[in-house]
Protein backbone atom coordinates (compact mmCIF):
# COMPACT_ATOMS: atom_id res chain seq x y z
CA UNK A 1 0.00 0.00 0.00
CA UNK A 2 0.92 3.67 -0.21
CA UNK A 3 2.30 4.75 3.15
CA UNK A 4 2.02 8.36 4.29
CA UNK A 5 2.62 10.29 7.49
CA UNK A 6 0.89 13.40 8.84
CA UNK A 7 2.36 16.87 8.45
CA UNK A 8 2.88 18.65 11.76
CA UNK A 9 0.08 20.86 13.04
CA UNK A 10 2.50 23.80 12.87
CA UNK A 11 3.19 23.27 9.18
CA UNK A 12 -0.44 22.62 8.37
CA UNK A 13 -1.51 25.74 10.23
CA UNK A 14 1.06 27.74 8.28
CA UNK A 15 -0.12 26.35 4.91
CA UNK A 16 -3.74 27.41 5.49
CA UNK A 17 -3.09 30.54 7.53
CA UNK A 18 -4.78 32.80 4.94
CA UNK A 19 -8.07 30.84 4.94
CA UNK A 20 -10.96 30.99 7.39
CA UNK A 21 -13.23 28.31 5.99
CA UNK A 22 -11.59 25.05 4.95
CA UNK A 23 -12.66 21.50 4.06
CA UNK A 24 -10.51 18.61 5.31
CA UNK A 25 -10.90 15.57 3.05
CA UNK A 26 -9.87 12.12 4.28
CA UNK A 27 -9.27 9.10 2.06
CA UNK A 28 -10.68 5.71 2.95
CA UNK A 29 -8.06 3.55 1.24
CA UNK A 30 -4.26 3.28 1.79
CA UNK A 31 -3.84 6.25 4.12
CA UNK A 32 -6.71 5.06 6.34
CA UNK A 33 -5.00 1.69 6.72
CA UNK A 34 -1.69 3.34 7.58
CA UNK A 35 -3.39 5.55 10.17
CA UNK A 36 -2.49 8.84 8.51
CA UNK A 37 -5.43 10.25 6.55
CA UNK A 38 -8.61 8.34 7.35
CA UNK A 39 -11.77 9.63 9.03
CA UNK A 40 -10.30 9.28 12.52
CA UNK A 41 -7.06 11.16 11.73
CA UNK A 42 -8.89 13.92 9.87
CA UNK A 43 -11.13 14.38 12.93
CA UNK A 44 -8.21 14.62 15.34
CA UNK A 45 -6.22 16.93 13.05
CA UNK A 46 -9.09 19.33 12.43
CA UNK A 47 -9.71 19.54 16.18
CA UNK A 48 -6.03 20.35 16.77
CA UNK A 49 -5.90 22.98 14.02
CA UNK A 50 -9.13 24.58 15.28
CA UNK A 51 -7.68 24.80 18.79
CA UNK A 52 -4.38 26.23 17.56
CA UNK A 53 -6.09 28.88 15.48
CA UNK A 54 -8.31 29.80 18.40
CA UNK A 55 -5.25 30.30 20.59
CA UNK A 56 -3.82 32.50 17.82
CA UNK A 57 -7.05 34.57 17.98
CA UNK A 58 -7.59 33.73 14.33
CA UNK A 59 -10.46 31.20 14.42
CA UNK A 60 -11.08 28.87 11.52
CA UNK A 61 -14.13 26.92 10.44
CA UNK A 62 -13.22 23.40 9.37
CA UNK A 63 -15.67 20.93 7.86
CA UNK A 64 -14.71 17.28 7.28
CA UNK A 65 -15.53 14.50 4.88
CA UNK A 66 -13.85 11.19 4.13
CA UNK A 67 -14.43 9.53 0.77
CA UNK A 68 -13.65 6.00 -0.37
CA UNK A 69 -10.76 6.84 -2.75
CA UNK A 70 -9.48 10.28 -3.72
CA UNK A 71 -7.50 8.89 -6.68
CA UNK A 72 -10.71 7.70 -8.36
CA UNK A 73 -12.87 10.26 -10.19
CA UNK A 74 -15.97 8.25 -9.42
CA UNK A 75 -15.73 9.08 -5.72
CA UNK A 76 -14.78 12.76 -6.22
CA UNK A 77 -18.33 13.58 -7.35
CA UNK A 78 -19.58 13.65 -3.77
CA UNK A 79 -17.11 16.46 -2.97
CA UNK A 80 -18.81 18.99 -5.30
CA UNK A 81 -21.20 20.38 -2.75
CA UNK A 82 -18.94 20.56 0.35
CA UNK A 83 -16.09 22.05 -1.73
CA UNK A 84 -18.39 24.77 -3.07
CA UNK A 85 -18.96 26.02 0.50
CA UNK A 86 -15.30 26.59 1.50
CA UNK A 87 -12.35 28.79 0.58
CA UNK A 88 -9.85 25.95 0.37
CA UNK A 89 -9.40 22.18 0.65
CA UNK A 90 -6.83 20.14 2.55
CA UNK A 91 -6.54 16.63 1.18
CA UNK A 92 -5.36 13.91 3.54
CA UNK A 93 -4.62 11.48 0.72
CA UNK A 94 -1.37 10.53 -0.98
CA UNK A 95 0.05 13.00 -3.51
CA UNK A 96 -2.06 11.39 -6.24
CA UNK A 97 -5.28 12.07 -4.32
CA UNK A 98 -4.32 15.68 -3.64
CA UNK A 99 -3.67 16.29 -7.33
CA UNK A 100 -6.85 14.52 -8.38
CA UNK A 101 -8.90 16.90 -6.22
CA UNK A 102 -6.94 19.93 -7.47
CA UNK A 103 -7.68 18.93 -11.06
CA UNK A 104 -11.32 18.32 -10.32
CA UNK A 105 -11.75 21.76 -8.68
CA UNK A 106 -9.51 24.10 -10.69
CA UNK A 107 -10.89 27.23 -9.04
CA UNK A 108 -10.16 26.13 -5.47
CA UNK A 109 -6.82 26.08 -3.59
CA UNK A 110 -6.03 22.45 -2.64
CA UNK A 111 -3.26 21.60 -0.15
CA UNK A 112 -1.62 18.38 1.02
CA UNK A 113 -2.15 17.41 4.66
CA UNK A 114 0.21 14.42 4.56
CA UNK A 115 3.72 13.60 3.44
CA UNK A 116 3.47 10.69 1.03
CA UNK A 117 6.28 8.28 1.86
CA UNK A 118 6.46 5.06 -0.13
CA UNK A 119 5.00 1.74 -1.27
CA UNK A 120 5.39 -0.45 1.74
CA UNK A 121 4.26 -3.07 4.17
CA UNK A 122 3.00 -2.97 7.75
CA UNK A 123 5.49 -5.19 9.55
CA UNK A 124 4.52 -4.65 13.16
CA UNK A 125 2.02 -2.44 14.97
CA UNK A 126 2.51 1.11 13.60
CA UNK A 127 5.73 0.27 11.72
CA UNK A 128 5.84 0.36 7.94
CA UNK A 129 8.79 -0.48 5.71
CA UNK A 130 9.44 0.53 2.13
CA UNK A 131 9.52 -2.34 -0.35
CA UNK A 132 8.93 -1.03 -3.85
CA UNK A 133 10.09 2.00 -5.82
CA UNK A 134 7.76 1.43 -8.75
CA UNK A 135 10.59 1.26 -11.30
CA UNK A 136 8.29 -0.04 -14.04
CA UNK A 137 10.35 -3.14 -14.82
CA UNK A 138 10.23 -5.58 -11.92
CA UNK A 139 13.45 -7.48 -11.27
CA UNK A 140 12.35 -9.39 -8.15
CA UNK A 141 12.65 -12.73 -9.97
CA UNK A 142 16.45 -12.38 -9.99
CA UNK A 143 16.78 -11.59 -6.32
CA UNK A 144 14.68 -14.13 -4.49
CA UNK A 145 11.82 -11.69 -4.09
CA UNK A 146 13.87 -9.03 -2.26
CA UNK A 147 14.27 -5.77 -4.14
CA UNK A 148 17.80 -4.30 -4.18
CA UNK A 149 16.59 -1.33 -6.25
CA UNK A 150 14.50 -0.23 -3.27
CA UNK A 151 16.16 -1.81 -0.28
CA UNK A 152 19.90 -1.37 -0.97
CA UNK A 153 20.81 2.22 -0.05
CA UNK A 154 23.38 2.25 -2.87
CA UNK A 155 21.02 0.50 -5.27
CA UNK A 156 23.65 -2.18 -5.95
CA UNK A 157 22.32 -4.86 -8.30
CA UNK A 158 25.28 -7.24 -8.19
CA UNK A 159 26.25 -7.67 -4.56
CA UNK A 160 26.77 -6.05 -1.17
CA UNK A 161 28.92 -2.98 -0.51
CA UNK A 162 31.92 -3.04 1.79
CA UNK A 163 29.84 -1.71 4.66
CA UNK A 164 27.47 -4.68 4.69
CA UNK A 165 27.32 -6.75 7.85
CA UNK A 166 25.27 -9.82 8.61
CA UNK A 167 23.16 -7.75 11.01
CA UNK A 168 22.49 -4.48 9.31
CA UNK A 169 22.93 -1.86 6.60
CA UNK A 170 25.86 0.52 7.08
CA UNK A 171 23.71 3.52 6.29
CA UNK A 172 21.02 2.75 8.87
CA UNK A 173 21.63 0.21 11.64
CA UNK A 174 17.85 -0.21 12.08
CA UNK A 175 17.65 -1.86 8.70
CA UNK A 176 18.94 -5.21 7.51
CA UNK A 177 21.38 -5.30 4.58
CA UNK A 178 19.25 -6.18 1.54
CA UNK A 179 22.13 -8.17 0.06
CA UNK A 180 22.48 -10.36 3.12
CA UNK A 181 18.74 -11.05 2.86
CA UNK A 182 19.01 -11.79 -0.87
CA UNK A 183 21.91 -14.16 -0.27
CA UNK A 184 20.09 -16.04 2.51
CA UNK A 185 16.87 -16.24 0.54
CA UNK A 186 18.48 -17.46 -2.71
CA UNK A 187 20.39 -20.05 -0.74
CA UNK A 188 17.21 -21.21 0.99
CA UNK A 189 15.34 -21.66 -2.30
CA UNK A 190 18.26 -23.33 -4.06
CA UNK A 191 18.93 -20.46 -6.47
CA UNK A 192 22.32 -19.21 -5.30
CA UNK A 193 23.61 -19.66 -8.85
CA UNK A 194 21.68 -16.52 -9.74
CA UNK A 195 24.35 -14.57 -7.86
CA UNK A 196 26.95 -15.78 -10.37
CA UNK A 197 25.25 -13.92 -13.20
CA UNK A 198 26.27 -10.33 -13.86
CA UNK A 199 23.13 -8.23 -13.71
CA UNK A 200 23.42 -5.77 -16.58
CA UNK A 201 22.67 -2.04 -16.20
CA UNK A 202 19.01 -1.42 -15.58
CA UNK A 203 16.96 0.43 -18.17
CA UNK A 204 15.76 3.36 -16.09
CA UNK A 205 13.60 4.73 -18.89
CA UNK A 206 10.71 2.68 -17.47
CA UNK A 207 11.14 4.42 -14.12
CA UNK A 208 10.41 8.04 -13.36
CA UNK A 209 13.51 9.24 -15.24
CA UNK A 210 11.57 9.55 -18.47
CA UNK A 211 9.15 11.95 -16.79
CA UNK A 212 5.73 11.18 -15.32
CA UNK A 213 4.51 7.84 -16.64
CA UNK A 214 1.21 6.75 -18.07
CA UNK A 215 -0.36 3.31 -18.23
CA UNK A 216 -2.85 2.65 -21.02
CA UNK A 217 -4.51 -0.76 -21.19
CA UNK A 218 -6.22 -0.83 -24.55
CA UNK A 219 -8.03 -4.09 -23.84
CA UNK A 220 -9.91 -2.41 -21.04
CA UNK A 221 -10.71 0.84 -22.83
CA UNK A 222 -14.26 1.51 -23.99
CA UNK B 1 48.21 4.88 -24.53
CA UNK B 2 47.08 1.42 -25.57
CA UNK B 3 46.88 -1.75 -23.51
CA UNK B 4 50.37 -2.61 -24.81
CA UNK B 5 51.99 0.67 -23.81
CA UNK B 6 50.29 0.87 -20.39
CA UNK B 7 53.18 1.24 -17.96
CA UNK B 8 51.17 0.32 -14.86
CA UNK B 9 49.98 -2.86 -16.59
CA UNK B 10 53.59 -3.72 -17.36
CA UNK B 11 54.69 -3.15 -13.76
CA UNK B 12 51.74 -5.12 -12.39
CA UNK B 13 52.47 -8.02 -14.70
CA UNK B 14 56.23 -7.96 -14.11
CA UNK B 15 55.78 -10.02 -11.00
CA UNK B 16 57.46 -7.40 -8.83
CA UNK B 17 55.60 -6.24 -5.71
CA UNK B 18 53.96 -2.94 -6.65
CA UNK B 19 53.73 -0.10 -4.15
CA UNK B 20 51.01 2.49 -4.54
CA UNK B 21 49.68 5.33 -2.40
CA UNK B 22 46.50 7.31 -2.13
CA UNK B 23 46.10 10.99 -2.90
CA UNK B 24 43.16 12.78 -1.29
CA UNK B 25 42.33 15.80 -3.47
CA UNK B 26 42.25 19.21 -1.78
CA UNK B 27 39.13 20.67 -0.20
CA UNK B 28 39.60 23.86 -2.17
CA UNK B 29 40.50 25.15 -5.63
CA UNK B 30 44.11 24.45 -4.84
CA UNK B 31 46.60 23.36 -7.49
CA UNK B 32 49.52 24.19 -5.19
CA UNK B 33 48.26 21.64 -2.65
CA UNK B 34 48.46 18.90 -5.29
CA UNK B 35 51.94 20.05 -6.33
CA UNK B 36 53.17 19.93 -2.72
CA UNK B 37 51.43 16.62 -2.10
CA UNK B 38 53.19 15.08 -5.08
CA UNK B 39 56.59 16.44 -3.98
CA UNK B 40 56.17 14.84 -0.55
CA UNK B 41 55.36 11.40 -1.99
CA UNK B 42 58.26 9.10 -2.89
CA UNK B 43 59.30 9.63 -6.51
CA UNK B 44 59.43 5.94 -7.38
CA UNK B 45 55.91 4.88 -6.37
CA UNK B 46 54.43 2.51 -8.91
CA UNK B 47 51.21 4.51 -8.94
CA UNK B 48 49.25 7.18 -7.11
CA UNK B 49 45.55 6.45 -6.68
CA UNK B 50 43.39 9.57 -6.59
CA UNK B 51 40.32 9.21 -4.38
CA UNK B 52 36.90 10.40 -5.51
CA UNK B 53 35.13 12.38 -2.76
CA UNK B 54 35.58 9.59 -0.19
CA UNK B 55 34.76 11.57 2.92
CA UNK B 56 33.76 15.10 1.88
CA UNK B 57 33.34 17.22 -1.20
CA UNK B 58 36.86 17.58 -2.49
CA UNK B 59 38.35 18.75 -5.76
CA UNK B 60 37.59 16.30 -8.57
CA UNK B 61 39.63 13.13 -8.96
CA UNK B 62 39.86 13.89 -12.68
CA UNK B 63 41.49 17.30 -12.27
CA UNK B 64 43.72 16.13 -9.41
CA UNK B 65 44.92 13.21 -11.52
CA UNK B 66 45.68 15.61 -14.33
CA UNK B 67 47.61 17.94 -11.98
CA UNK B 68 49.61 14.99 -10.65
CA UNK B 69 50.55 14.04 -14.20
CA UNK B 70 51.78 17.59 -14.74
CA UNK B 71 54.05 17.00 -11.75
CA UNK B 72 55.68 14.21 -13.72
CA UNK B 73 53.82 11.38 -12.00
CA UNK B 74 53.72 8.66 -14.61
CA UNK B 75 51.08 6.31 -13.26
CA UNK B 76 48.11 8.13 -11.83
CA UNK B 77 45.08 5.94 -11.19
CA UNK B 78 41.70 7.58 -10.94
CA UNK B 79 38.93 6.33 -8.66
CA UNK B 80 35.39 6.82 -9.93
CA UNK B 81 32.33 6.38 -7.74
CA UNK B 82 29.06 5.20 -9.20
CA UNK B 83 27.45 7.39 -6.56
CA UNK B 84 28.27 10.72 -8.17
CA UNK B 85 28.05 10.08 -11.90
CA UNK B 86 25.40 8.50 -14.04
CA UNK B 87 26.45 6.20 -16.89
CA UNK B 88 26.79 9.11 -19.30
CA UNK B 89 29.26 10.95 -17.05
CA UNK B 90 31.11 7.73 -16.11
CA UNK B 91 31.74 6.77 -19.73
CA UNK B 92 32.59 10.30 -20.75
CA UNK B 93 35.08 10.77 -17.88
CA UNK B 94 36.60 7.36 -18.58
CA UNK B 95 37.24 8.32 -22.21
CA UNK B 96 38.72 11.63 -21.08
CA UNK B 97 40.93 9.84 -18.57
CA UNK B 98 42.16 7.47 -21.26
CA UNK B 99 43.05 10.42 -23.47
CA UNK B 100 45.12 11.78 -20.55
CA UNK B 101 46.96 8.43 -20.35
CA UNK B 102 45.45 7.42 -17.02
CA UNK B 103 46.68 3.82 -16.76
CA UNK B 104 43.88 2.47 -14.59
CA UNK B 105 40.42 3.33 -13.29
CA UNK B 106 39.32 2.10 -9.90
CA UNK B 107 35.59 1.38 -9.86
CA UNK B 108 33.99 2.07 -6.49
CA UNK B 109 30.45 2.48 -5.21
CA UNK B 110 31.59 5.26 -2.87
CA UNK B 111 30.61 5.79 0.73
CA UNK B 112 26.95 6.53 1.06
CA UNK B 113 26.39 10.28 0.78
CA UNK B 114 24.58 10.32 4.12
CA UNK B 115 27.75 9.18 5.89
CA UNK B 116 29.68 12.41 6.44
CA UNK B 117 29.52 13.78 2.88
CA UNK B 118 26.16 15.38 2.14
CA UNK B 119 23.00 13.73 3.50
CA UNK B 120 20.73 15.96 1.39
CA UNK B 121 22.27 14.89 -1.93
CA UNK B 122 20.57 12.59 -4.42
CA UNK B 123 22.99 9.90 -5.56
CA UNK B 124 23.27 8.81 -9.20
CA UNK B 125 23.60 5.04 -8.56
CA UNK B 126 22.73 4.50 -12.22
CA UNK B 127 25.34 1.75 -12.64
CA UNK B 128 26.85 -0.27 -9.83
CA UNK B 129 30.60 -1.00 -9.68
CA UNK B 130 30.24 -4.41 -11.39
CA UNK B 131 28.29 -2.84 -14.22
CA UNK B 132 30.89 -0.07 -14.50
CA UNK B 133 33.74 -2.61 -14.62
CA UNK B 134 31.87 -4.49 -17.34
CA UNK B 135 31.14 -1.34 -19.35
CA UNK B 136 34.77 -0.16 -19.16
CA UNK B 137 36.01 -3.58 -20.23
CA UNK B 138 33.60 -3.47 -23.15
CA UNK B 139 35.22 -0.21 -24.25
CA UNK B 140 38.74 -1.62 -23.90
CA UNK B 141 38.14 -4.96 -25.61
CA UNK B 142 35.49 -4.12 -28.18
CA UNK B 143 35.59 -0.36 -28.54
CA UNK B 144 31.95 -0.35 -27.53
CA UNK B 145 30.57 2.78 -25.90
CA UNK B 146 27.22 3.32 -24.24
CA UNK B 147 24.39 1.56 -26.02
CA UNK B 148 26.84 -0.17 -28.37
CA UNK B 149 28.15 3.00 -30.08
CA UNK B 150 31.50 2.38 -31.73
CA UNK B 151 34.37 4.36 -30.19
CA UNK B 152 36.82 6.07 -32.55
CA UNK B 153 39.66 4.80 -30.34
CA UNK B 154 39.73 2.12 -27.65
CA UNK B 155 41.00 3.11 -24.18
CA UNK B 156 44.01 1.22 -22.85
CA UNK B 157 43.55 1.50 -19.10
CA UNK B 158 43.30 -1.33 -16.60
CA UNK B 159 40.18 -1.73 -14.53
CA UNK B 160 40.39 -2.00 -10.77
CA UNK B 161 37.82 -3.08 -8.22
CA UNK B 162 37.57 -2.77 -4.46
CA UNK B 163 37.48 -5.88 -2.27
CA UNK B 164 36.35 -6.08 1.35
CA UNK B 165 38.26 -8.95 3.01
CA UNK B 166 36.05 -8.81 6.07
CA UNK B 167 32.67 -9.12 4.38
CA UNK B 168 30.95 -12.22 5.73
CA UNK B 169 29.60 -14.81 5.05
CA UNK B 170 32.70 -15.83 3.10
CA UNK B 171 30.57 -17.53 0.44
CA UNK B 172 28.87 -14.20 -0.34
CA UNK B 173 32.24 -12.42 -0.31
CA UNK B 174 33.67 -14.86 -2.87
CA UNK B 175 30.56 -14.74 -5.07
CA UNK B 176 30.93 -10.98 -5.29
CA UNK B 177 34.71 -11.04 -5.94
CA UNK B 178 34.21 -13.67 -8.64
CA UNK B 179 31.59 -11.46 -10.24
CA UNK B 180 33.88 -8.42 -10.21
CA UNK B 181 36.64 -10.48 -11.81
CA UNK B 182 34.29 -12.01 -14.39
CA UNK B 183 33.11 -8.50 -15.25
CA UNK B 184 36.72 -7.62 -16.03
CA UNK B 185 38.58 -6.40 -12.92
CA UNK B 186 42.34 -6.66 -13.49
CA UNK B 187 43.26 -5.88 -9.91
CA UNK B 188 41.59 -5.78 -6.50
CA UNK B 189 42.43 -3.06 -4.04
CA UNK B 190 41.31 -4.11 -0.56
CA UNK B 191 40.02 -2.07 2.32
CA UNK B 192 42.68 -1.27 4.92
CA UNK B 193 43.91 -4.33 6.81
CA UNK B 194 44.26 -4.28 10.58
CA UNK B 195 43.15 -7.80 11.47
CA UNK B 196 45.77 -10.04 9.85
CA UNK B 197 44.09 -13.34 10.82
CA UNK B 198 40.84 -12.25 9.17
CA UNK B 199 42.77 -11.26 6.06
CA UNK B 200 44.57 -14.62 5.97
CA UNK B 201 41.23 -16.43 6.13
CA UNK B 202 39.99 -14.42 3.17
CA UNK B 203 43.19 -14.96 1.19
CA UNK B 204 42.98 -18.68 1.86
CA UNK B 205 39.43 -18.68 0.49
CA UNK B 206 40.57 -16.74 -2.60
CA UNK B 207 43.41 -19.20 -3.12
CA UNK B 208 41.15 -22.23 -2.79
CA UNK B 209 38.81 -20.83 -5.41
CA UNK B 210 41.69 -19.76 -7.68
CA UNK B 211 40.56 -16.14 -7.64
CA UNK B 212 43.98 -14.84 -6.56
CA UNK B 213 45.30 -15.97 -9.96
CA UNK B 214 42.60 -14.17 -11.92
CA UNK B 215 43.20 -10.64 -10.58
CA UNK B 216 46.13 -9.01 -8.78
CA UNK B 217 45.35 -8.63 -5.09
CA UNK B 218 46.74 -5.41 -3.61
CA UNK B 219 45.96 -5.08 0.10
CA UNK B 220 45.90 -1.71 1.72
CA UNK B 221 47.44 -0.41 4.94
CA UNK B 222 46.53 2.76 6.76
CA UNK B 223 48.53 4.54 9.46
CA UNK B 224 46.15 5.62 12.22
CA UNK B 225 46.81 9.22 13.29
CA UNK B 226 45.45 9.15 16.84
CA UNK B 227 43.35 7.30 19.40
CA UNK B 228 40.19 9.08 18.31
CA UNK B 229 40.58 7.79 14.74
CA UNK B 230 41.34 4.28 16.05
CA UNK B 231 38.16 4.32 18.13
CA UNK B 232 36.13 5.58 15.19
CA UNK B 233 37.41 2.77 12.96
CA UNK B 234 36.60 0.24 15.63
CA UNK B 235 33.10 1.66 16.09
CA UNK B 236 32.21 1.91 12.39
CA UNK B 237 33.94 -1.32 11.39
CA UNK B 238 34.54 -0.05 7.84
CA UNK B 239 37.94 -1.75 7.77
CA UNK B 240 36.79 -4.87 9.56
CA UNK B 241 37.71 -5.65 13.15
CA UNK B 242 40.34 -3.40 14.78
CA UNK B 243 42.28 -5.57 17.25
CA UNK B 244 42.42 -4.28 20.84
CA UNK B 245 46.23 -4.45 20.62
CA UNK B 246 46.16 -1.70 17.98
CA UNK B 247 44.16 0.60 20.24
CA UNK B 248 46.40 -0.21 23.20
CA UNK B 249 49.55 0.62 21.22
CA UNK B 250 48.17 3.92 19.93
CA UNK B 251 46.92 4.79 23.42
CA UNK B 252 50.21 3.96 25.12
CA UNK B 253 52.49 5.66 22.60
CA UNK B 254 54.26 8.95 23.30
CA UNK B 255 53.81 9.79 19.60
CA UNK B 256 50.51 8.25 18.44
CA UNK B 257 51.01 9.15 14.78
CA UNK B 258 54.47 7.52 14.70
CA UNK B 259 53.00 4.44 16.34
CA UNK B 260 50.28 4.39 13.67
CA UNK B 261 52.98 4.38 10.99
CA UNK B 262 54.81 1.57 12.82
CA UNK B 263 51.63 -0.55 13.02
CA UNK B 264 50.86 -0.01 9.33
CA UNK B 265 54.48 -0.81 8.40
CA UNK B 266 54.47 -4.06 10.37
CA UNK B 267 51.24 -5.01 8.63
CA UNK B 268 52.70 -4.14 5.21
CA UNK B 269 55.74 -6.36 5.96
CA UNK B 270 53.46 -9.26 6.95
CA UNK B 271 51.27 -8.82 3.88
CA UNK B 272 54.33 -8.66 1.63
CA UNK B 273 55.39 -12.08 2.86
CA UNK B 274 52.18 -13.66 1.52
CA UNK B 275 52.92 -15.12 -1.92
CA UNK B 276 49.50 -14.13 -3.33
CA UNK B 277 49.94 -10.46 -2.50
CA UNK B 278 50.92 -8.55 -5.66
CA UNK B 279 51.33 -5.13 -4.14
CA UNK B 280 50.77 -2.84 -1.17
CA UNK B 281 48.61 0.25 -1.25
CA UNK B 282 49.19 2.92 1.39
CA UNK B 283 46.36 5.20 2.50
CA UNK B 284 48.10 8.44 3.35
CA UNK B 285 45.11 10.58 4.28
CA UNK B 286 46.15 14.21 4.15
CA UNK B 287 49.73 13.35 5.21
CA UNK B 288 51.82 12.34 2.18
CA UNK B 289 55.03 12.16 4.27
CA UNK B 290 53.92 8.94 5.96
CA UNK B 291 54.08 7.02 2.67
CA UNK B 292 57.89 7.14 2.56
CA UNK B 293 58.02 6.20 6.26
CA UNK B 294 55.85 3.10 5.75
CA UNK B 295 57.85 2.02 2.69
CA UNK B 296 61.10 2.31 4.61
CA UNK B 297 59.94 0.65 7.82
CA UNK B 298 58.17 -2.17 5.98
CA UNK B 299 61.09 -2.76 3.63
CA UNK B 300 58.95 -2.57 0.54
CA UNK B 301 61.13 -0.18 -1.45
CA UNK B 302 63.41 -1.05 -4.33
CA UNK B 303 64.57 -4.63 -4.69
CA UNK B 304 61.26 -6.24 -3.83
CA UNK B 305 61.15 -9.90 -4.65
CA UNK B 306 59.87 -10.83 -8.07
CA UNK B 307 56.79 -12.97 -7.95
CA UNK B 308 55.28 -14.85 -10.80
CA UNK B 309 51.73 -13.68 -11.44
Amino acid sequence: MIVASPKSITELKDIISAHRKVLFVGCGTCVSVCLAGGEREVGITSYAVRMARKLDRNPIEISQITIERQCDNEFLKELAEPVSKVEAVVSFACGAGVQAIAERFPEKPVYAGLNTQFLGVLEEQAVWNEKCLGCGDCVLAHFGGICPVTRCAKRLLNGPCGGSTEDHCEVNPDRPCAWQLIYKRLKAIGQLDRLEEIVMPKDWSTAWYGGARKVVRKEHQV
Amino acid sequence: MTSETNNFARVLNSGRLVVTAECLPPRGADAVFVKDFSKKLPANLDAVVVADNPDAVRSSSFSTASLLKRQGRRNVIMAMTTRDRNRIALMSDALGAAALDIPAILCVAGNHQSISICPQAAAANDLDPVQLIHALKDMILHGAGLGGDKLTKKPGFLVGAVAQPYLRPMELNLLYIRKKISAGADFLLTQAVFDFEGFELWMEALRESGLDKRAAVIPCVMPIADLEKARELKRTGIYGPIPDAVLARIDGAADAAAEGVAIASEMAAKLKSMPEVRGIHILSGDVPEIVAAVIEQAGIGAGNPVRVP
